[in-house]
């Protein structure tokens, strides 16, 4: 086994050397020379950022406990780091053993933002491994990658050899298992024999196997399978009971100060709410969820094997959990002696949460984060967010009663049906926030931060069909916005919507936009979802080479029985059920939360062998249907 | 040290924190043996109590090399220590006569140091925050010199920069920007110019 030989003199001249060095408490080194299975795990970003990430530490968790496989991680250098190793010529290397990411059997990303793209042909290209999936041989590694942009993968097509469509934490054990089987027999029919393998575990789509077809207009046709090794769909992977799924008790402790930094139970998977916009809502489906007493183990776990300070209860949607102000308590209980502190990253909007806040926050240091999304009632109805004013005011009265003078409101703009009324609505929310402080404590003072971002319709959503805002009508409406809100505590952000636009063109592409991806990396793009480093004038240099329109992909407005390229996945939602939701929206229509109450066929429970877990069941169905349009 | 479960003190009010001191800051990339650091227990344990508890919880790259228990009163290391001595080591770029190099630097009565910051630009007087002579060596591929700096409250010399003049106005053989720093000491200078260690009079 090589190991990369990193100088510390050359290593001192990088930002944030820490970054490269390994050697986390909790991280795991296991001995290469006994091990059967390796693989290199790779988060597309820098180490801040991916250190934060709970899935790929969930697969690392996995993964290093079978016996005889090895998992080690790899991040994203940055610029300054990526030059210092093109010059030294030092390949990609993992942390733990700073072994070359080329030696490893397979190498696996995650891939949780579009805008990555660029740095997982970076980082293919600085592993040595050939960017192109058909020139890589037998002797090079196997490229996979999971993740939330796999339900629409295209783009990234030709550069994968293996995507795993939904949760994985089983899926990754076959694949050890068949890349074991394979290996240890001496590799039989090579790299086409073992694509074929993979494809044949549920839940793994194989590129290769598959030819993009177009029909005389131009306009996507069908993912046309090349062998009989190829399912024609591709059904996402869901753990039917997450309490016994396998938990990092470790957790991995990070060099330098993350984004998240804190011991992180997730407490359920999946959300029914139903927001439209919500990509994550249809993909994660059902709702499971873990018992008070399992989470209470896991805390008790990670708390002794790190010496976190706080707990982050994390999920989708964490105030719904069913049982969340007795584990709240069990949990402050448990820890009070040790100064474990509890948080929640995200609130619901109503007094509720803002108990729940006043709880675990004794000390009200941090501000308080609200999502209504919309503006107005009308709006809020469109995308089914089922929050009404007088619940925002009534949070926020009990908030600022209780000590809290920081308010941070989340928005979009370009949702379908959207008028400028609706920018004023948002305007008006922020007002009505900062007048209610003075309200209830007499002093001016509150900070609020409005922060609207650009939406994007995404794949397996009801609003999938509709086109995005132009570039330049969500900067008018931007700067709309701008001029309507002059009031000194409050900030108002808005993103960059030329990003939202790139976001839009690759979350909705197909194939044809992988030599657009090329070209960018060639041309020096990288990190992408940074700021500093996004080059709108580069990306529409690469799509005007390639003779590609991007308004085709992003403001293009699909038809209803328009074949879309991420079809031959299922996430379990079928199209009826989408198209029901688009139509109720476009009515600014309502849907209820199918948790407690009855199901609305989307599909997800029937199809997919499934059931919802909920710790209050309540009037749940127990009858689940599929709704099919006539 | 928290999962050491040592009874650790906190402070009191609304943001408490651990009763924690240490040694003075490392940059980026430096390292130290020894680096001292108080702290403060609600309960008196025996040295080799807390030696059982802390050693393993020790992450990779950090030994525990003594244990002492001290008085209450005593100063804060920052406010003890005002002299601390270094290994700079980087690799050579052609031969050395350290010999050389540290006579030349003994003979120097003052050695300005230019300092520019986002603020000021300044000029200091780098040779009497050096009251030590230079110890310069080769193995043929690295150079090390070893070197006391004096802190002050006032002006400071950062072992870097004392490489980087070294190079610069006194011959040593190796580039300015490649250079190790290993802090191989803290102390206080008494009025004899003796350097005392932190735990010297426990």
């Amino acid at each position: 086994m090589s190991q990369v030989k990193v100088s510390p003199f050359a290593l001192a001249k990088v930002q944030k050397p820490a970054r490269y060095i390994g050697g986390e408490w909790n991280s795991v080194v296991k001995g290469h020379d006994k091990m059967n299975v390796s693989v290199a795990l790779a988060f597309p970003d820098v180490y801040e950022v991916a250190m934060s990430h709970l899935g790929l530490k969930i697969l690392y968790h996995v993964i290093n406990t079978i016996p005889d496989a090895v998992a080690e991680r790899v991040y994203a250098p940055w610029p300054d780091m990526e030059r210092l190793m093109r010059a030294e010529r030092w390949p990609l290397y993992t942390l733990e053993t700073k072994r070359p990411v080329r030696e490893y059997d397979l190498f696996g990303l995650t891939l949780q933002y579009e805008m990555c793209a660029t740095n997982v042909l970076n980082m293919l290209d600085l592993a040595g491994i050939p960017v192109w999936s058909k020139d890589r041989t037998d002797d090079d590694p196997l490229v996979i990658a999971g993740g939330p942009c796999v339900y629409n993968a295209e783009p990234l097509a030709p550069f994968i050899d293996v995507f795993f469509i939904g949760e994985s934490e089983e899926s990754v054990v076959e694949m050890v298992d068949v890349w074991r089987e394979w290996k240890t027999a001496g590799k039989p029919g090579g790299r086409p024999e073992i694509l074929a393998r993979m494809a044949a575990i549920e839940g793994n789509y194989v590129p290769a196997l598959y030819r993009d077809t177009y029909d005389a207009a131009g306009h996507f046709q069908a993912l046309v399978p090349l062998s009989a090794d190829a399912p024609r769909t591709i059904h996402k992977r869901v753990v039917a009971d997450v309490e016994s799924l396998p938990v990092p008790t470790k957790p991995l402790l990070p060099h330098l100060a993350p984004v998240h930094d804190r011991a992180v139970l997730e407490l359920f998977r999946g959300c029914t709410r139903g927001c439209r916009f919500c990509q994550a809502g249809m993909l994660y489906r059902p709702i499971r969820e873990k018992s008070p007493g399992k989470l209470l183990a896991l805390a008790e776990e990670m708390i002794a094997s790190s010496g976190y300070d706080e707990i982050s209860l994390m999920s989708l949607s964490s105030a719904d959990y069913s049982a969340l102000p007795e584990l709240v308590d069990l949990l402050m209980e448990r820890f009070a002696s040790q100064r474990v502190g509890v948080s929640l990253p995200s609130l619901r909007i109503d007094s509720f949460s803002i108990d729940i806040a006043k709880k675990v926050q004794q000390v009200r240091k941090s501000g308080l984060t609200f999502a209504p999304e919309a503006g107005t009632q009308r709006m809020r109805d469109v995308i089914n967010k089922g929050v009404a004013e007088e619940d925002l005011m009534a949070a926020c009265r009990n908030a600022f009663a209780s000590g809290w003078n920081t308010v941070k409101l989340y928005f979009m703009m370009g949702l379908p049906t959207e008028t400028d009324a609706d920018l004023d609505g948002i305007a008006d929310l922020g007002y009505k926030v900062s007048d209610l402080y003075r309200e209830v404590t007499g002093r001016s003072g509150c900070k609020v931060t409005v922060s609207v971002s650009s939406f994007v319709p995404k794949p397996f959503t009801p609003f999938q069909w509709m086109a995005q805002a132009p570039v330049e009508e969500i900067q008018r409406r931007q700067q709309y916005l701008k001029g309507k809100i002059r009031n000194r505590h409050i900030t108002y952000r808005y993103h960059d919507a030329p990003t939202s636009f790139m976001e839009a063109v690759l979350a909705r592409g197909d194939r044809r936009l992988a030599p657009v991806i090329y070209r960018v990396w060639q041309d020096g793009g990288r990190f992408d979802g940074w700021t500093e480093f996004f080059s709108f004038e580069r990306w529409m240099r690469a799509l005007a080479a390639e003779g590609i329109d991007p308004a085709y992909y992003a403001s293009r407005v699909r038809a209803l029985d328009e074949p879309l390229p991420w079809e031959h996945i299922d996430c379990g939602v079928t199209r009826d059920y989408l198209q029901r939701e688009w139509r109720r929206g476009c009515e600014a229509g309502l849907t209820h939360d199918c948790r407690r109450l009855s199901c609305l066929g989307c599909g997800v429970c029937p199809q997919l062998g499934v059931r919802v877990i909920d710790g209050k069941g309540g009037d749940r169905a127990k009858a689940t249907y599929i709704y099919q349009q006539r | 040290m928290r999962r050491s479960r040592l009874p650790l003190a906190y402070s009191e009010g609304f943001n408490p924190h651990m009763k924690v001191s240490y040694d003075t800051a490392l940059a980026v990339g430096m390292t130290a043996d020894p680096f001292y650091m108080d702290i403060e227990l609600t309960t008196a344990l025996s040295p080799a109590d807390v030696r059982a508890q802390l050693v393993p919880q020790l992450p990779t790259g950090i030994r525990l090399t003594a244990l002492a228990a001290i008085d209450d009163a005593a100063p804060k290391l920052m406010a003890f220590s005002n002299y601390e001595t270094f290994c700079l080591f980087g690799p050579a770029t052609g031969p050395l006569d350290g010999a050389a190099v540290a006579q030349a630097w003994e003979k120097r009565t003052t050695v300005p140091l230019r300092k520019v910051t986002r603020k000021q630009e300044k000029v200091i007087d780098a040779r009497p925050l050096v009251p030590e002579p230079l110890v310069v060596t080769t193995d043929g591929t690295y150079i090390r010199v070893a070197a006391g700096i004096l802190r002050t409250e006032r002006t400071g010399l950062k072992p870097a920069e004392l490489w980087a003049l070294l190079v610069r106005e006194f011959g040593l053989p190796a580039r300015e920007d490649e250079c190790l720093i290993h802090r191989t000491g803290t102390y206080r200078r008494d009025a004899d110019g003796r350097p005392v260690a932190p735990l010297e009079d426990v």
